[in-house]
């Protein structure tokens, strides 16, 4: 389907510890008006994965890896290996087969 | 939109540098962040040429940055330095044994030697079984106060000049902070130090102390380091936990705060009127203490006696806790007395009867039971002494082997009489100082080898 | 239950675990409020003062304790001689009014007079005429909006906005002391508010100033500002306003976009989990100094600058991080092209006019605060 949007999603540096351990994963989102349909926007942004990922992916603790609607400071985000910082943050709009990265600097030392 | 790289390199910026603000590409990133740990290590005059090196590894990010970075900097400057890889094995069952695996790796990348030092061989206790003893609850303490003082052992065996410790300038920030909360006023003045240690001890400095956790974990990951990411199994995670939480809910408002809190730290003296405790050396195992005994003694007294809660809290505490343990190892021993002289009774019978000693029966009641008086006298001299001896379990050695005197009661091999060699372990400083300045509490680093040290 | 100090029945809990009885209660509240200003010795019989109101919870209960203190007889009596301020143009206009007019009314029933000066006009108009007492003077001509702090401070990033809205406070408290020839200032930061201060002063790298801005006295200047509230937590505040049933106007609003308001939010929460620790923070700031005492003061706050005599701080560690990032590597390497030191805006420093004319953090603030800098720093600056 043309609407989907594929990504593959990574975690690192402990945070794959709140993700049963699975330090890369593919997937596939729905078109953002389907996922969430109250919302004004029209394509996928980081803020949007955040909720995709509290719901499908973050069973537990959800604490550990976000605060308010962003991830916990603390977790570095890379878009495509990137910095997020320099990519907008939260209002990136995702691309089919972006990668994004989430590395803990909040584990051990 | 992509931003080009700071430099004018031509390239495409990766990341944005939490202290500056600048964004630099991959490359230019490199040789920033190095290039900005060869600045520190010069301009504050870290090392000297021919020096020998303990680099403090974990197998965490911190640990391993240091690595890599002092090793890529050592062969680029020509720094002459002889540098080795130091690790600590608290015994942590599923998580030092599986970090340790991480710093044999870094010892075969980066071709350095390595020293595992277990708290088994230096106090004849893992960490599993403290923690079997405590519970839970203070284990953190006993880690900490073990650590910080095995490094040192280590690199004395190591006969290095300097230990490095991987410290980022988060850790210190967070570490002035949680100062602040907890009020430890003497901590907060050497906390900011990049270079540690007094008279007689080996110093630690902190290369990272200016790097930016976020840009030792990028520069990990794009040069695909391999470091050791789990929380240690025990870790509370408990005062410093709350420091770290705000510091890094500042950081994302202001990232430039880090360095602001440390230079606030570095400008900060602690005003001449307060009185600080003064650093000298633990009367029993030698290493500094802000005690005649210290932390690290007291606590092992504490597990040696039973009594795993001694180094837990006050000095006053301690010394109730000790006293109440005297006064009853005195009924224990009257009690033992009377018994003993029960059974003397029966084995000067037997002397007489048979002229031959029992020596046998002799051992068996004086096992642990240590006194002047002794079936020794009684016994007329028809004894062989040396049998009656009680050999000193291995703990006993250890301690010996470390200077740490068993203060109870030591049998004088060579005399009739058994006499009392140390005195009762001296608590009864008068000074007003708090024993909980030696005590750190561990922190989300928990595993961190530089997190508790120097501080 | 009873009540810790008597045996009446106590009423109110404070720190989860003593219980008072409203009297016991109010009497200890004013005893550490003056036994505050007794023990420090700095403030000698019948001076007069400048109290500064805000109309907020602490202003409120220091202004209740002074007039409770005046009224006493004998050796129990405070002995100063009170004027009051309240200063205006921090908000919008409505509101400073609205908060302008609950200071004088809350004045008014104590019989107290109040002077409400408006700070741009003492601070940027350098204005040092006081306004009839208990009067809001009229503020709209054209020279007014171009000097108003809310616009000046609008471009500024949040977290220097408030530190140099404080400093701007303290300077214009000062002005208007010496215009009512007092050498005292008073203000009404409790324990808790300065637990936030001492927090916040380590965060913006103003440690070193930690002596002045938390401690009971702040000797910058010849006039002093004192803070007798400082023993008082703000749980104790509450107990006081609901048993006088004060009014008062609510002005602290947390955000998430400033250092400030996130260290009131942690000190806060810290308050509610572990209440001892608030108090030893304070006590802490009371045992730090700064590690050189030197006569060279900052432009614009009026501290001492400290030397740099350490090998490496954290301004030539940051300042090197702003080298390394703006060169090529070749240019670093070459001794010709090599840039020299940093030290002022226009060659990339961090920290321009640092130690000269600034201290640390009001270097930092005159760099963030760019363009719109001219209002605030013009005067200091050489040409």
């Amino acid at each position: 389907m043309a609407d989907t949007l594929k990504l593959q999603l990574q975690f690192g540096g402990g945070a794959e510890l709140l993700f049963d351990k699975i330090k890369k994963r593919e997937i596939e989102l729905p078109a953002l008006n389907k996922y969430i349909p109250d919302s004004k926007d029209n394509k996928w942004t980081i803020r949007h994965l955040l909720v995709w990922i509290k719901d499908n992916l973050l069973r537990e603790r959800p604490e550990l890896f976000l605060q308010g609607d962003s991830v916990r400071p603390g977790i570095l985000v890379l878009i495509n290996d990137a910095d997020w910082e320099l990519f907008g943050e939260l209002d990136y709009e995702l691309q089919n087969n972006d990668v994004i990265m989430f590395i803990s600097t909040l584990h051990g030392g | 939109m992509p931003i080009p790289c700071r430099t004018g390199c031509g390239k495409n910026a990766m990341l944005k540098r939490p202290k500056t603000g600048d964004a630099l590409c991959k490359e230019c990133f490199f040789w920033a962040f190095e290039t900005e740990i060869h600045f520190t290590i010069t301009k504050a005059e870290l090392f000297k040429r021919g020096d020998s090196v303990a680099v403090a590894a974990s197998g965490g990010k911190d640990s391993t940055v240091l690595a890599h970075v002092l090793k890529t900097l050592n062969e680029r400057y020509d720094y002459g330095l002889n540098l080795m890889l130091l690790s600590i094995d608290e015994g942590i069952t599923g998580y030092r044994d599986d970090s340790l695996e991480t710093v044999k790796r870094n010892r075969d990348d980066y071709e350095m030697s390595l020293k595992i030092l277990s708290y088994k061989d230096l106090y004849g206790w893992t960490m599993d079984e403290i923690v079997a003893q405590i519970g839970r609850k203070n284990n953190c303490t006993f880690c900490g106060v073990f650590r910080r003082q095995a490094l040192d052992r280590g690199a004395a065996m190591l006969g290095v000049k300097c230990i490095a410790t991987g410290h980022n300038a988060d850790d210190i920030a967070e570490t002035v902070l949680m100062n602040v909360l907890r009020g430890d006023i003497a901590r907060l003045k050497r906390c900011t130090a990049i270079s540690t240690g007094s008279e007689g001890t080996i110093p630690r400095v902190k290369p990272l102390k200016y790097t930016y956790e976020k840009e030792i974990v990028m520069y990990a990951h794009y040069k695909k380091l391999v470091y050791f990411s789990t929380e240690c199994v025990f870790a509370p995670n408990a005062y410093r936990g709350h420091a770290r939480a705000l510091l890094k809910d500042m950081e994302k408002i202001r990232p430039t705060c880090i360095m602001d809190i440390i230079y606030s730290g570095e400008t900060m003296a602690v005003k001449e009127e307060v009185t600080l405790p003064t650093q000298r050396i633990c009367t029993r195992c030698k290493f500094v203490s802000s005690q005649e005994v210290c932390k690290a003694c007291v606590l092992l007294e504490g597990l040696n006696k039973g009594l795993p809660k001694l180094g837990i809290g006050k000095s006053s505490k301690a010394k109730r806790m000790l006293d109440e343990y005297n006064t009853k190892q005195e009924q224990n021993l009257k009690d033992a007395i009377k018994q003993l002289d029960n059974d003397v009774e029966k084995i000067e019978n037997n002397c007489q009867s048979n002229q031959k000693c029992r020596s046998n029966l002799c051992k068996n009641k004086r096992n642990g039971l240590l006194n002047k008086k002794s079936c020794n006298n009684k016994c007329s001299g028809n004894c062989d002494r040396t049998k009656v001896i009680v050999d000193n379990t291995k703990v006993d050695n250890l301690l010996a082997k470390y200077a740490i005197h068993e203060p109870v009661k030591k049998i004088n091999t060579d005399g009739n009489n058994i006499v009392n060699v140390d005195e009762d372990f001296d608590t009864s400083d008068n000074e007003d100082v708090n024993i909980d300045q030696e005590d750190d509490t561990c922190s989300a680093s928990c595993g961190k080898m530089g997190s508790l040290i120097g501080f | 239950m009873y009540c810790k100090k008597c045996k009446d029945l106590g009423t109110l809990t404070i720190r989860k675990e003593h219980l008072y009885c409203v009297k016991c209660f109010m009497i200890s509240v004013n005893h550490k409020f003056r036994a505050c200003i007794g023990k420090n010795k700095i403030l000698s019989s019948n001076q007069k003062v400048l109290v500064c109101l805000t109309g907020g919870q602490s202003s409120t209960v220091l202004l209740d304790l002074i007039y409770n203190g005046l009224l006493q007889d004998n050796h129990k009596k405070l002995r100063i001689i009170p004027f009051f301020l309240h200063l205006t143009g921090f908000g919008e206009k409505e509101t400073d009014h609205k908060v302008a007019e609950l200071v004088i009314n809350q004045c008014k029933s104590y019989k107290f007079n109040v002077y409400i000066v408006n700070i741009s006009k003492f601070y940027f108009q350098k204005s040092n005429t006081l306004p009839d007492i208990n009067s809001l003077a009229e503020t709209n001509t054209e020279q007014d909006l171009k000097t108003n702090l809310k616009n000046i401070l609008k471009k500024v990033n949040p977290t220097s906005s408030n530190d140099i809205e404080t400093k701007i406070k303290h300077d214009t408290f000062r002005r208007v002391a010496k215009e009512c020839q007092c050498n005292f200032i008073f203000t009404a930061e409790t324990t808790t508010t300065l637990a936030v201060n001492l927090l916040s002063n380590l965060a913006i790298g103003r440690g070193s100033q930690v002596e002045y801005d938390i401690g009971f006295s702040d000797s910058r200047d010849e006039i002093k500002i004192l803070r007798p509230m400082k023993d008082i937590t703000v749980e104790e505040l509450h107990h006081y306003i609901q048993i006088k049933n004060l009014t008062h106007i609510s002005i602290d609003k947390i955000q998430d976009n400033n250092l400030q308001s996130v260290i009131k939010q942690f000190v806060w929460d810290l308050q509610e989990n572990f209440p001892a620790t608030v108090s030893t923070v304070c006590k802490t700031a009371d045992k730090i100094g700064s590690i050189d005492k030197s006569d060279k003061r900052c432009q614009f706050c009026k501290s001492a600058v400290v030397p740099n005599n350490e090998k490496l701080t954290a301004i030539e560690a940051t300042n090197f991080s702003r080298t390394v990032s703006n060169f090529h590597l070749g240019q670093y390497l070459n001794e010709e092209t090599r840039p020299k030191e940093l030290t002022n805006e226009h060659d990339g420093s961090m920290f321009p006019f640092i130690n000269e004319y600034f201290c640390y953090c009001c270097s930092k603030n005159y760099l963030e605060s760019g363009n719109q800098n001219n209002n605030l720093f013009k005067d200091m600056l050489p040409v």
